[in-house]
């Protein structure tokens, strides 16, 4: 059984594929990132780096995650209605290292300053992911950070002005309030300092994920990497951020050759307390790398659009076979906003054969959801890692190919407006 | 839910606000840097803002049907009080004693004001807060990146610093706005119910400084302990706002002792009380009046035949009965004494190492 419904999601996706194919207005749905090859070390490169000034810039789109409800009633009233944002991204590699820069528009400058006083501070932010394994260009990580078996490495930098260790390094007698110090004037000024010495200037963070919580910090030094963001105040034009990262082309986590690989891109806005699920992201993206001309599945074969998709016959059998359970845009016609994942925005960072596989395989593709004591009635899945996960979605495996195609065609078009 | 669960049982009867257990948890636990604002354990006059300000009204729990609700995170300036300082130094120097910042809020800065007309029916009394360690907490479910976490041990909720990523979901999530964050640390902060305490046999430090010797402590499984026999035999403690839906394991003995009223002419009101029903009825549910009835019945047991074992109890009189952490329970289990780690990512799955908590070098 299992067996026939892969080759069925195979056989479907690399039909639906070649028909858009054939088509003759085709054209790759998502734009692509090309690395520019530079002579010379990247490695410690920085957002004001000459290098990039060669690079050709790509513009992407960052959707609002709606998949699923946070409980911070102020930031969702913020946050509703939100628009897509357009990111400008730049690749470059050395042969040993591959860096990419952003550039994304953003009115305010949002710092988490550290101060002691100020716990409603959220800063602007960006992430870079990547996924663990790409090979099969089918059965690419979920783009919110991964799923089981399919790990995804992130890289993530917040505009964070100052942090400390909860354990201070080991240097507990630095870390008492100075007003339960045992200095007074001179003494108390030099404590202040060294407890300034002891603060983190910057929040740079790798992580390893499969899915919304198992993300891990990578703390044992096994990926080195280097970020870098920049505020951009505009006279003209609109202000906003730059951002960088630089990363060894392999490494425990991630091997890239220089055949193309997806990559994925987020943005976080402090102003409107963006935090954790609370941002931008863009569906997977692939990167190619300049004058390598190769004969790559994941480039031939990723996401291209379903043209010969009925939209109209798609939008009605959305709302017949997934309304019941799923919320998008208008239609709110699920007995719990909590059931299923939200797929307002789905089209926007979702590709195709992701799509189709969660239809066809949903067990495959489980999105862990929120936490299981949120909302106890609706648990996205059921079983453990042990004993094996079942969705709660049913496979919709009954439906014909061109049923499939239809409702992943008009998936594809749920999306926010861009900004 | 945990194997097991430690509980708090206080005898609101018996609290005169006197903060010896604020201040207990302060010296102890909250007075690095970042936590200048916070306190774990408070004792706020009810009625009144509470802290932080109208903490009620902040959403954060459960409905009915268990779904958690949307929450509102407080804000120090506003809400919790920027905490103040004074320039003694500058008083060698003559100069005048002035606080570094304008002191505009804080905890209690209602306190003892309650609410009714003086003298006739004036009323308040006091209300002692730690973190619930709620069986269904708010907190731990609102949590994106499971970085809180219900030992399984003895059901003390605790925050895996680890993990936590400075999100704050768990301060909307939490129905008590008893989870603090720490904007230095960024990273959340909380009760701990003084676990590495309660792992050498010592009761938390609120308790067993609690001058009124209002705090019992045990587990509620231990048929033999106080809270046991408050809360399950006697069944005159109380959890505060169980309607939010997240199984609190603090209790409380609601008050029920308070003067009575006078009437215009400032006569009194035979068989009156100042505490209004409805009140008690808001904090602890409609239980409360069963919690009432005994403990006056108890209470007049004792006057006409000098006997209850229930007004024994609360007479309180030997910590040792009174904190009943089933000796060499701990050490029995053979805990990571100290170590404040979440089982569930003890290893890391792609990474050689996390780092942990260590004593430093």
């Amino acid at each position: 059984m299992m067996q026939n419904s892969t080759n069925s999601v195979k056989k479907l996706v690399m039909s639906s594929l070649t028909a858009g194919a054939i088509c003759a207005t085709s054209a790759f749905a998502s734009p692509v990132i090309t690395a520019y090859k530079v002579d010379g070390d990247i490695k410690n490169i920085g957002v004001e780096s000459s290098f990039w000034r060669k690079a050709k810039e790509t513009e992407i789109i960052a959707y609002p995650q709606t998949t699923i409800h946070l409980n911070d009633k102020k930031a969702n009233e913020l946050n509703d209605g939100n628009k897509a944002k357009k990111i400008k991204v730049k690749a470059l590699t050395d042969g040993q290292n591959i860096a990419f820069k952003m550039e994304w528009a953003d009115k305010t400058e949002s710092i988490q300053s550290g101060n002691a006083i100020k716990n409603t501070e959220f800063a602007d932010g960006f992430a870079v992911q990547f996924a663990a394994k790409y090979d099969d260009p089918l059965k690419l990580p979920y783009i919110g950070m991964g799923s089981e078996g399919r790990p995804v490495m992130v890289y993530l930098q917040k505009a964070v002005a100052k942090l400390f260790e909860p354990n201070g390094n080991g240097d507990v007698a630095k870390q008492v309030n100075r007003a339960n110090s045992p200095y007074f004037q001179k003494d108390l000024e030099r404590f202040d300092i060294d407890v300034a010495h002891l603060a983190r200037k910057s929040y740079q963070k790798g992580f390893v994920a499969e899915g919304f919580g198992s993300m891990t910090e990578i703390k044992d030094k096994s990926s080195e990497f280097l970020m870098d963001m920049k505020y951009k105040k505009k006279i003209f034009g609109a202000s906003g951020w730059e951002g960088s990262v630089v990363r060894p082309l392999n490494d425990n986590y991630v091997k890239i050759y220089n055949d193309p690989i997806p990559v994925a891109f987020a943005v976080w806005d402090g102003d409107k307390m963006h935090r954790d699920g609370l941002k931008h992201l863009s569906t997977w993206i692939i990167v190619e790398f300049d004058g390598v001309q190769s004969d790559d599945k994941l480039k031939k074969e990723f996401d291209k659009p379903l043209d010969n998709a009925d939209l109209k016959n798609g939008a009605e059998l959305t709302k017949m076979h997934c309304a019941s359970c799923h919320n998008y845009g208008n239609v709110n016609d699920a007995a719990s906003a909590y059931m299923a994942p939200n797929l307002s925005n789905i089209g926007g960072y979702s590709t195709t054969p992701y799509l189709i596989e969660s239809i066809l395989e949903p067990h495959n593709v489980i999105v862990p959801g929120y936490n299981p004591n949120a909302h106890s009635n609706f648990a996205w899945y059921y079983g453990d890692k042990e004993s094996g996960k079942t969705s709660a979605m049913p496979a919709f495996d009954y439906l014909s190919e061109q049923e499939v195609l239809d409702i992943v065609g008009y998936l594809k078009t749920l999306k926010a407006e861009v900004e | 839910m945990s194997k097991r669960q430690l509980a708090m049982v206080m005898d609101l009867n018996k609290c005169i606000g006197c903060q010896t257990c604020t201040v207990a948890c302060k010296t102890q636990w909250t007075n690095r840097n970042g936590r200048e604002y916070m306190y774990w354990n408070n004792v706020e006059t009810y009625p009144g803002t509470g802290y932080p300000k109208n903490w009620m009204e902040l959403g954060g729990g459960f409905d009915a049907a268990g779904d958690l609700q949307d929450g509102i995170i407080p804000n120090i300036e506003a809400d919790y009080g920027v905490p103040w300082d004074y320039n003694f130094d500058a008083l060698a120097d003559g100069k005048q004693l002035t606080p570094n910042v304008e002191p505009t809020w804080g905890p209690n800065w209602d306190e003892d004001e309650g609410a009714g007309d003086f003298p006739n029916d004036n009323y308040f009394f006091y209300i002692p807060r730690i973190c619930n360690h709620c069986t269904n907490p708010g907190c731990l479910s609102s949590c994106p990146r499971d970085a809180i976490f219900k030992r399984d041990i003895d059901g003390v909720v605790l925050v895996d610093l680890d993990r936590c990523q400075g999100y704050r979901y768990c301060i909307a999530g939490c129905p008590y706005k008893k989870v603090y964050f720490n904007p230095k640390l960024s990273k959340t902060e909380k009760c701990i119910f003084c676990f590495p305490r309660i792992e050498q046999g010592l009761p938390p430090a609120c308790a067993q400084q609690c001058v009124g010797r209002i705090r019992f402590v045990g587990f509620l499984d231990d048929v033999n302990s106080q809270v046991h026999q408050l809360v399950h035999k006697y069944k005159v403690a109380l959890p505060l706002r169980a309607d939010r839906g997240t199984s609190p394991n603090v209790y409380y003995i609601p008050p029920t002792e308070a003067p009575p009223k006078f009437d215009a002419e400032g006569n009194v009101i035979e068989g009156s009380n100042r505490i209004p029903t409805e009140e008690l009825e808001k904090l602890f549910g409609s239980e409360v009046n069963g919690a009432i009835k005994t403990l006056k019945s108890e209470m007049a047991k004792r006057k006409e035949t000098g006997k209850s074992e229930l007004m024994d109890l609360l007479i309180a009189y030997s910590h040792s009965e009174m904190f009943r952490l089933d000796n060499n329970y701990y050490k029995k289990e053979g805990t990571n004494k100290l170590a404040p780690v979440d089982n569930r990512y003890l290893s890391g799955k792609h990474t050689q190492r996390i780092s942990r908590f260590s004593r430093g070098n």
